[in-house]
C-alpha cells in the first residue's frame, strides 16, 4: 500500500511550554493555551522539550525489575540446580547488567542501589527459607530458600560478579543510545535474565564434588585419659556456642539420644530443625573415637553431605598434656569452591573450636 | 473498565480514568499524540501523514510482537483540540482482516482540577480463538493501556507540582 503524501514520524520530544511543559506542536497561536507563556519557534529559549524529571521513574522501574527477577531466578535455579556457579556467579553478575542497564542515571547512584537490591533478594530468600529450607524431590535435595549463615555468605559473594555486571549494564546501556534499534528498551533485559537460566541447564546439579576434610587441634592440660572421657559430640557442649552456631535453628541443638561407647552404637542428635544421626565405626580407647553419619535430616542438607568425623588424641610431655586432633568430613554441594570453601571452612572450624573448648573444660575441670 | 466482545466478534472496551487536574492540562499531554497512541504494548511507532496529526490525516503504525514487525496502517478519525482524538488501525490485508478497531481518547472536564478520560476501543474481533481466551487477551491489553495513560498523567502533574518554583 502506498501513500500520496509523505509519512512522517513525530518528534520523539516536542516542544513544550518552558513553565507548563503543555506540548505546543502544531497550534495556531503563539501563547499557551494553559498558561498564556509565549513562545516562538525560532527562539528555542521560549520552550522545554523534555518533560518534568520524574525522579522515581528513573530509578524504580529498572530496581523493581531486578529485584522481583532476582527473587524468582535465585529461587528457581536454587531449586532446580542448586548453588553452583551460574546461581553464585553468573547471576548476580546477570542481576546487576540489568540493574545498570535499566537505571538511566550515573554509575555511583547505580552502585549505591545494587546493594539493597541484592540485599532486599537475599532477604525474601531469607525469608522463604524460614519457612521452606529444602525438600526432596525424585531423591534429590531441593533449595528454595536460605539459611541467616548461607544468605550473608551469598550476599559477600554476589557484590564482587554484581559490580562487575553494573560495568557492563552500563556500557551496553551507552552503546544502546546511540543505536536505532527499536527493540533495545527490553530484549538485551531478556537476554541477560536467560544467561544464567541456559547456565545453570548447562552446569546441572553439583552432586559429586571432591570429598573435604577439615581438622582443627587443641592442646588439653590433661593426661589423655581424662581427654577421652571428656570427648563430647557437638550437641553435648554444655556452654553456650558462638553466634555463628546459633544463627541456623538447624545447627541450635536440643537434645541428643543413643550412646556412643563402642562400634555401632547409635546417637540421633536433634536440633530446633532437623537431627543427624551417627553411627560409631572406630573405638580405640584413650586413642581414637569416629562416626559415620548415618542420616542427615533437614540439617544443611542443601549445602552440605555429612560424611562423618573424628577425635584422635595423642600424648604430650610425658602424658600430661594431650593434643586432641577433631575432624569432620563432607562432600560439599555449593559451587564454586573458591566462593564457598572459606565460608565453610570458618563454619567448622568455630563448630571445632566449641567442642574442644567444651573437652578442655571438662578434662581441666574448668567451669 | 469494561470489556464486552459480542459472539459475532464486535469488540466494545470502555474505561473511564478519574484525573486530578484540569481538562486544559490533561490536553496540554494528550496533544503528544506519538506518545500516547503508544501506550498500547504493541505499538512501537508512528508515522503521520504530512508530519501533523490532524483529522483525516493517514498514519502507518508500526507493530512489534516481540521479534516480530508488523506495519499496520490507519487514519486519525477525528481531532478536536482542546478535547481529543480517535484513530484507526487496520491490517494492511484489508479493512476487515486483521482485528480492525478505532481507539479514542476524549476528555470530559468535571471542574477547575479534575476531568475524566474516557478511553475506548471498538472493533471487530477476527482472530479464530476461543472467545474466553480472546476476551482474556482484550482485558490485559485495555487494562495496561488504561493504567499506563493513567500512570503518565499523574506522574507528570507530580512533577510538575515539584518542579514549578
Amino acid at each position: 500500500m502506498s501513500f500520496p503524501v509523505p509519512l512522517l514520524a513525530l518528534p520523539v520530544h516536542p516542544r513544550r511550554c518552558r513553565r507548563c511543559y503543555y506540548v505546543l506542536e502544531h497550534l495556531d497561536a503563539d501563547r499557551c493555551p494553559e498558561c498564556g507563556t509565549g513562545f516562538d519557534f525560532a527562539d528555542p529559549a521560549t520552550y522545554v522539550t523534555k518533560p518534568p524529571f520524574v525522579w522515581w521513574r528513573y530509578w524504580l522501574p529498572g530496581v523493581a525489575l531486578t529485584v522481583g527477577l532476582g527473587v524468582v531466578l535465585y529461587a528457581g535455579l536454587a531449586a532446580a540446580y542448586g548453588y553452583g556457579v551460574a546461581v553464585t556467579i553468573v547471576l548476580p553478575l546477570c542481576l546487576g547488567a540489568i540493574l545498570s542497564y535499566g537505571l538511566k542515571t550515573r554509575v555511583w547512584i547505580k552502585i549505591i542501589w545494587s546493594l539493597p537490591a541484592l540485599g532486599f533478594i537475599i532477604l525474601v530468600l531469607w525469608a522463604v527459607g524460614l519457612g521452606i529450607s529444602s525438600g526432596q524431590l525424585g531423591g534429590a535435595v531441593i533449595t528454595v530458600g536460605v539459611g541467616t549463615f548461607c544468605g550473608l555468605i551469598l550476599f559477600s559473594i554476589a557484590l564482587l560478579p554484581m559490580m562487575v555486571g553494573l560495568l557492563i549494564g552500563h556500557l551496553l546501556r551507552l552503546r544502546m543510545k546511540k543505536s536505532a534499534w527499536d527493540q533495545r528498551h527490553y530484549l538485551p533485559v531478556l537476554l541477560l535474565a536467560l544467561i544464567p537460566v541456559f547456565a545453570a541447564a548447562v552446569e546441572g546439579r553439583y552432586d559429586a564434588l571432591k570429598i573435604v576434610s577439615l581438622d582443627t587441634v587443641a592442646i588439653i592440660d590433661a593426661p589423655p585419659d581424662k581427654a577421652w572421657e571428656a570427648i563430647q559430640f557437638y550437641e553435648e557442649v554444655k556452654h553456650a556456642p558462638p553466634l555463628l552456631l546459633r544463627l541456623s535453628p538447624s545447627l541450635r541443638p536440643v537434645r541428643t539420644s543413643g550412646s556412643s561407647q563402642k562400634v555401632g552404637d547409635i546417637k540421633v542428635c536433634y536440633y530446633e530443625r532437623g537431627k543427624l544421626t551417627k553411627r560409631i565405626t572406630e573405638v580405640i580407647p584413650g586413642r581414637r573415637l569416629a562416626f559415620a553419619v548415618v542420616g542427615q535430616d533437614h540439617v544443611e542438607n542443601e549445602n552440605v553431605q555429612l560424611i562423618g568425623g573424628s577425635f584422635e588424641l595423642e600424648p604430650l610431655d610425658g602424658g600430661r598434656r594431650t593434643r586432641v586432633r577433631l575432624t569432620t568430613t563432607y562432600r560439599p554441594l555449593l559451587a564454586p569452591r573458591f566462593a564457598w570453601q572459606p565460608a565453610e571452612a570458618l563454619a567448622v572450624h568455630t563448630l571445632h573450636g566449641h567442642v574442644l573448648e567444651g573437652m578442655r573444660r571438662e578434662a581441666e575441670g574448668v567451669e | 473498565m469494561t470489556v464486552n466482545l459480542s459472539p459475532t466478534g464486535r469488540v466494545d472496551c470502555r474505561a473511564v480514568i478519574a484525573l486530578p487536574m484540569s481538562a486544559v492540562t490533561a490536553w496540554g499531554q494528550l496533544r503528544d499524540f506519538a506518545k500516547y497512541a503508544s501506550h498500547d504494548h504493541f505499538h512501537a511507532g508512528f508515522e503521520v501523514e504530512g508530519g501533523r496529526p490532524l483529522a483525516g490525516a493517514r498514519l502507518r503504525i508500526l507493530h512489534r510482537y516481540g521479534p516480530f514487525r508488523v506495519h499496520r496502517v490507519g487514519r486519525i478519525v477525528r481531532w478536536t483540540e482542546g478535547e481529543g482524538y480517535a484513530f484507526s488501525d487496520l491490517s494492511t490485508a484489508g479493512p476487515r482482516r486483521g482485528f480492525p478497531h478505532v481507539l479514542s481518547y476524549r476528555l470530559e472536564a468535571v471542574d477547575e482540577r479534575r476531568c475524566r478520560l474516557h478511553l475506548r476501543v471498538g472493533g471487530r474481533w477476527t482472530a479464530p480463538v476461543p472467545r474466553w481466551a480472546a476476551r482474556a487477551w482484550l482485558w490485559w491489553v485495555f487494562a495496561s493501556v488504561a493504567t499506563r495513560v493513567e500512570n503518565e498523567l499523574v506522574a507528570f502533574k507530580v512533577a510538575r507540582a515539584r518542579a514549578r518554583p
